[in-house]
């Protein structure tokens, strides 16, 4: 008789087990006017260049990067067979390079990279890098780096 | 010290320029709207369930002890107070680099403010460009959000 209901093994993707140089797989967005829209709209943005006008403003916020580049993480893991860690990974560091001008209507497509881990006053932490590309050209790239850890009892009152 | 006037042009920007600061209070609403924005609420989206800037049940079980300000829409508004003092377009058109560290927590309820003021003015390759040194403080003091915006000027 065979088993029909064993349970795979799965490894959190913990700090040990993540891998310089994981990647996921890439995906391609549209930068989409809706989105800016809907940013504005979301942080009372009021600002015209993320409107529509007469001299079709609707500029890209720097902040939109996680929407035409996303942050694939939880992707990354699952390609990599592992169990995204149950626990808040805050993130301490954000830096977005943004090498070209961007418009509305353009598809980018990016790839999410484990760019590099390191160990800090005893915390261990991931960063990630995002690629992103209009044909062969990299526009911009987006690191972001987690605290891997499980958060400390002090970090409650912080 | 008072802000310095809103530049029309990269001409009148001068080094030790301050912007005029910009504050939050942070609500649940802000956090849901920005959550929305960024971590569509789909039923198969994977970004949101267990995600502690949205998922209220997992942040209070959390070892932070409920909702934390997602360091994105942080940013959002670092960027923002720089792209409403700059001159028109800076900032939404590419050509930046955006560095913020976040040394402390965001919380609901936190008053955070926004200040920014100009360290460096340079001219390189035909670009005019621009660095900000911006910070944003909690009503203790406390930075939750530290860094260097640069950004190319269109002429």
């Amino acid at each position: 008789m065979e088993l029909s209901n064993a349970t795979e093994y799965r490894p959190v993707y913990d700090w040990a087990y993540a891998t310089v140089g994981d990647a996921a797989s890439p995906v391609t967005v549209e930068i989409s006017a809706d989105k800016i829209l809907q940013y504005a709209a979301a942080q009372r943005d009021t600002n015209p260049v993320y409107q529509r006008d007469a001299g079709n403003a609707l500029g890209v916020p720097p902040v939109m990067v996680r929407v035409y580049a996303p942050l694939r993480r939880r992707e990354l893991v699952a390609e990599k067979g592992a169990l995204y860690p149950n626990h808040p990974t805050p993130a301490v560091h954000w830096r977005c390079r943004v090498m070209e001008n961007l418009r509305v209507g353009e598809h980018i497509t990016s790839v999410t990279r484990v760019h590099d881990k390191y160990l800090r006053n005893g915390r261990h932490f991931i960063s990630w890098q995002v690629e992103a590309r209009r044909g062969s050209d990299t526009v911009a790239l987006f690191e972001y780096v987690n605290l891997w850890d499980r958060g400390r009892p002090e970090d409650k009152n912080r | 010290m008072s802000a310095s006037v809103k530049p029309a042009s990269f001409a009148d920007i001068n080094e030790g320029d301050t912007l005029p600061s910009q504050t939050w209070t942070v609500t649940k609403a802000d956090i849901a709207a920005f959550g929305e924005f960024l971590y569509p609420p789909q039923p198969d989206n994977p970004q949101r369930k267990g995600n502690p800037h949205i998922d209220e049940e997992y942040a209070r079980q959390s070892i932070y002890g409920g909702l934390f300000v997602d360091g994105n829409q942080t940013v959002a508004f670092l960027c923002r107070m720089a792209t409403d003092w700059l001159p028109a377009g800076t900032l939404a058109r590419g050509w930046s680099d955006v560095d913020v560290k976040f040394p402390n927590p965001c919380r609901i309820d936190d008053v955070i403010t926004f200040t920014g003021k100009v360290v460096a003015k340079t001219r390189e390759h035909g670009r005019d460009q621009v660095k900000l040194e911006v910070l944003a403080s909690n009503q203790a003091g406390k930075p939750v959000a530290a860094g260097f915006i640069s950004a190319q000027i269109p002429r």
